[in-house]
């Protein structure tokens, strides 16, 4: 396993390219900064005015625990089935879960200054802003910088999973090589690029590669092509829905259109 | 958006499937949430009781946390060779994340402990082991369920993850409902994993009450 590694990396051909590792990685890391930024630029200000004031605190650790629990693979299909245009809604789906770590961070950064430091700083003379900013920041920023850290964490690994929905990144070379990991057949086979949105769960362990492979066979539109999207299904019956539904879980390659 | 929805759980085949899915999703939730602290309590012991240890088990417990969940549950069937799409690998993978996330919980609980009421059992003549079973590891519960808390909100929305590759539990509802563009599945998911986090929230709340009698009445 690890001689296939080294020979798969070592090959130049999985470097470059759109589907090499470089694009890939440049991709993973621009899709994270961009939430990051859009994140801490919403979540600073909101987290230093509740530090500041201490208004709205227990809200904002109860909303901060519903978006850890939020399950990220929900919330990014969600996005992108209400929003048609994939990038945008999945970078919504990041940046809302970039907000807590940082609005903890600087929450808990503001609120933990020493009650007697800031008791100085309005005896010598500070408005509230200049308290803020000189007094406040500085304290928070060593549990700010903490949340920043913790967010950048949790983009990393959110962003692999929004590549199932579409969005580059490294989740993207993830998911092509699980796609052929546990079915070497597919790989040789016609279809390989093609069924990468096949449910592999649908696919008993038992079961052979050529099994789960049925009906990849009709040539479809790779989803890889940036224009390339599914037509709205017709809206089904509930007794359609469970059928469908059963197919889906049973009998996997089937494209459901 | 709501006749879908009602459209979708209408059906008893719908609901049952759906139930499946969230005891599935409970089972890879909470197996590897005890797992995770039973393991980081004998680890967080040991690297207690030898200082030199510590860095030893949290450089790797740091590390292993900030691995992409995803990553974990595919490289995981290539390093213990269990099938890609066998839920084990779910199980061993959130074990990590809930141990790695409590070594330092369960050391610094440790170390918030009193020495002189370790001494003073000590010298009321309890061996190490029965000292840390009758005296440490209780007083250690308040900060350690602190911990579990968290590890439980994190391993329940972590499992959905597994549905990419394919493990049960409610994320299938999720891939279900993108495969075939439909709202429903996906609401249903995200509702039952938050409620489910609530859930189990407020259990582990009522267990840290019930093991903490001396701390009732105190504010948790």
């Amino acid at each position: 396993m690890i001689g296939d590694i080294v020979s798969w990396l070592g090959d130049p051909a999985h470097w470059t390219g759109p589907n090499g590792i470089w694009p890939r990685l440049w991709e993973h890391l621009g899709f994270c900064l961009l939430a990051l930024g859009i994140a801490t630029v919403i979540a600073v200000p909101l987290g230093a005015f509740v530090g500041h004031t201490g208004r709205g605190g227990v809200v904002l650790v109860g909303l901060a625990n519903i978006v850890r629990a939020l399950p990220t693979l929900g919330l990014v299909t969600f996005l992108f089935l209400i929003f048609t245009e994939s990038k945008p809604a999945t970078i919504i789906g990041l940046v809302v879960l970039a907000i807590p770590p940082i609005l903890a961070g600087t929450y808990s950064g503001i609120a933990s200054a020493d009650e007697r430091a800031l008791d100085a700083a309005t005896g010598v003379g500070m408005t509230g802003w200049q308290r803020l900013f000189q007094v406040e920041f500085p304290i928070a920023i060593p549990l700010l910088l903490g949340g920043i850290r913790n967010a950048m964490l949790q983009l990393v690994a959110t962003t692999a999973v929004a590549a199932y929905v579409g969005l580059g990144g490294l989740g993207r070379l993830l998911l092509d090589g699980l796609a052929v990991l546990d079915y070497p057949k597919v790989v040789a086979g016609p279809c390989s690029p093609r069924c990468w949105r096949w449910q592999p769960i649908s696919c008993s362990p038992g079961s052979s590669a050529s099994s789960c492979r049925t009906g990849c066979g009709s040539p479809q539109p790779s989803p890889r092509d940036a224009a390339w999207r599914p037509s709205r299904p017709p809206r089904r019956r509930p007794h359609e829905a469970q059928t469908v539904r059963r197919a889906v879980r049973g009998r996997p390659a089937r494209r459901l259109r | 958006m709501f006749d879908e929805l009602g459209e979708f759980l209408g059906s008893a085949n719908t609901r049952a499937a759906i139930l499946g899915d969230l005891g599935q999703h409970v089972y890879l939730a909470l197996l590897p949430l005890v797992v995770g602290v039973v393991l980081a309590i004998a680890i967080g012991a040991v690297a207690h009781r030898t200082r030199r240890l510590r860095g030893f088990f949290l450089v790797p417990a740091n590390l292993i946390y900030t691995l992409p969940s995803l990553a974990l549950f595919v490289v995981i069937p290539g390093i213990i060779g269990t099938r890609i799409l066998d839920p084990v690998n779910v199980i061993v993978a959130l074990s990590l994340y809930t141990t790695a996330l409590l070594i330092r919980p369960v050391i610094e609980a440790l170390d918030s402990i009193d020495a002189s009421v370790v001494a003073a059992a000590t010298a009321m003549g309890y061996r190490p082991l029965r000292r840390f079973f009758a005296i440490q590891l209780p007083l250690a519960v308040p900060v350690l369920a602190a911990g579990v808390r968290v590890a439980s909100v994190s391993n329940i929305s972590l499992v959905t993850v597994g549905a990419i590759i394919g493990t049960g539990g409610l994320g299938v509802l999720f891939t279900d409902g993108f495969a075939r563009e439909y709202f429903a599945p996906i609401i249903v998911g995200i509702v039952l994993t938050l409620l489910l986090a609530l859930v189990v929230d407020l259990v582990l709340v009522a267990m840290r009450k019930f093991l903490t009698p001396w701390q009732r009445g105190v504010s948790t």
